[in-house]
């Protein structure tokens, strides 16, 4: 019940136009620059520009979409990811794991109702993880061995390696945050892609 | 401490799928046939569309796992936005995006079908909230739409009137798309070159003066004819061609 109340205070604040404003997590806009969007957008959003996109796609030619329904589109989807992360990373800890894996993410869509995300996003994590063991597929291998130059991106590494290792009791919350930004050597999808078209 | 409490998991699971949709449980109140259509074609564009996406996730190839529609350094920021989720697997942010589409996707299509009861041409922000409030799996959303947004129009067809009824709720997983009608969804991440298929013809004024019962199966490029090709045959309609009359 707190969890859910502070997300929702979270939420009024942008849903009342204060999208401008610098957002309150500890993260800040270091990495949104990355991101290459302009002012509008908040940093704990999402581009609205893709969010458009995405809107079109299913409605007829010619349909027009007002202002206030993209931001309130906008602000479920955070919700949506919010709510879903919050859900796999309970059932990570009950299983006594610290690592967010795709079996806690399609266990959480069941707990939650999407029954007909289910089937399309078991696929795609099988498909996903075809193409991760292909050598074509990416340049580096990502998926299968983490590079070696542990210095670019510590913190990615650490992660790729937790997920594979029982975690261990020494370590603390030393790794809570994540490195956003893109890591040298061509992480396909850790980053942006440019061509967003 | 972190456990919310959630409506829908504490009452019955949902129905696991393959349910007829006559049989509906919101749909026993609703005593007009036209509604009843109505309910059944909306069912049958979510059916359609859920099953696309099945079959677009066998299709996925490595240019789709690159070419992401959200990034993915926004995706872990507001996963990460939570301090009870710490630690994430690589994969993770891939698979949140490919669900965050989804999720808009879906809400989008049951918007525009809201939209589309009362006959506008512009997506507005009651529609989403509509569209939530009549959504089971969407009530962790309820706080972010304000109370007046939730109310339906006055002139909604449907007469929708209490939010959460769930009457469109959750399509059968099972379900394929309704026969005889042709889907066709635009390539995703490219504009739709043409209006898709499914798109439901406006609603014919003399529905409202307790017409008999008509399908709008046609396609809409026939929009104007395709009344008298319907499974019910019933050529009462004003726009009919004068050889039915």
């Amino acid at each position: 019940m707190g969890r859910k109340a502070k997300r929702c205070a979270g939420k009024k604040d942008d849903g009342r136009e204060e999208k401008v404003a610098a957002a309150p997590a500890a993260e800040g806009a270091s990495s949104s620059s990355s991101d290459g969007e302009g002012a509008g957008t908040a940093a704990t959003g999402l581009p609205m520009a893709n969010l458009v996109r995405l809107m079109r796609q299913v409605i007829p030619k010619g349909v027009k979409i007002s202002s206030r329904a993209k931001d309130l589109t906008h602000d479920c989807a955070v919700e949506f990811v919010g709510f879903l992360a919050g859900e796999a990373s309970e059932l990570a800890r009950a299983q006594h794991r610290r690592t967010i894996s795709p079996e806690d993410f399609t266990r959480s869509l069941q707990a939650l109702g999407f029954d007909d995300y289910v089937r399309p996003m078991s696929t795609y994590i099988s498909r996903y993880r075809e193409q991760a063991t292909s050598p074509a597929g990416y340049s580096g291998g990502f998926a299968r061995r983490p590079p070696p130059r542990a210095t670019a991106a510590p913190c990615v590494s650490d992660e790729e390696t937790r997920s594979r290792v029982p975690p261990h009791g020494e370590h603390g919350d030393g790794w809570r945050t994540s490195v956003n930004t893109p890591a040298p050597g061509g992480h396909g999808y850790d980053y942006t892609s440019p061509d967003n078209m | 401490m972190d456990n919310q409490p959630l409506p829908y998991s504490t009452g019955q699971p949902p129905a696991p799928g393959g349910a007829p949709v006559a049989g509906m449980p919101g749909a026993a109140g609703l005593p007009p046939v036209p509604h009843h259509h109505l309910l059944q074609q909306q069912q049958a564009q979510l059916q359609a569309f859920w099953a696309y996406q099945r079959q677009e996730a066998e299709r996925a190839s490595a240019s789709d796992f690159k070419n992401h529609q959200l990034p993915l350094a926004r995706i872990k920021k507001i996963m990460k936005a939570d301090e009870d989720v710490r630690m994430i697997s690589a994969e993770a942010p891939v698979l949140f995006a490919k669900a965050c589409e989804l999720f808009i996707l879906e809400l989008t299509i049951r918007s525009w079908l809201h939209a589309e009861e009362n006959k506008r041409r512009t997506l507005q922000r009651n529609d989403v909230a509509a569209a939530i409030a009549r959504t089971d799996v969407f009530d962790f959303l309820v706080d972010i739409v304000p109370r007046e947004e939730a109310k339906e129009e006055p002139g909604s067809a449907l007469g929708f009137a209490a939010p959460g009824t769930g009457v469109v709720g959750a399509g059968a997983p099972g379900g394929a798309p309704a026969a005889g009608m042709p889907y066709y969804y635009p390539p995703m991440g490219q504009p739709a070159p043409m209006m898709p298929a499914w798109h439901v013809p406006a609603w014919d004024p003399a529905w409202q003066q307790g017409a008999a019962d008509v399908d709008q199966s046609g396609s809409f490029s026939e929009e104007g004819q395709g009344f008298g090709a319907g499974h019910g045959g019933a050529a009462s309609f004003p726009p009919a061609p004068p050889t039915s009359e």
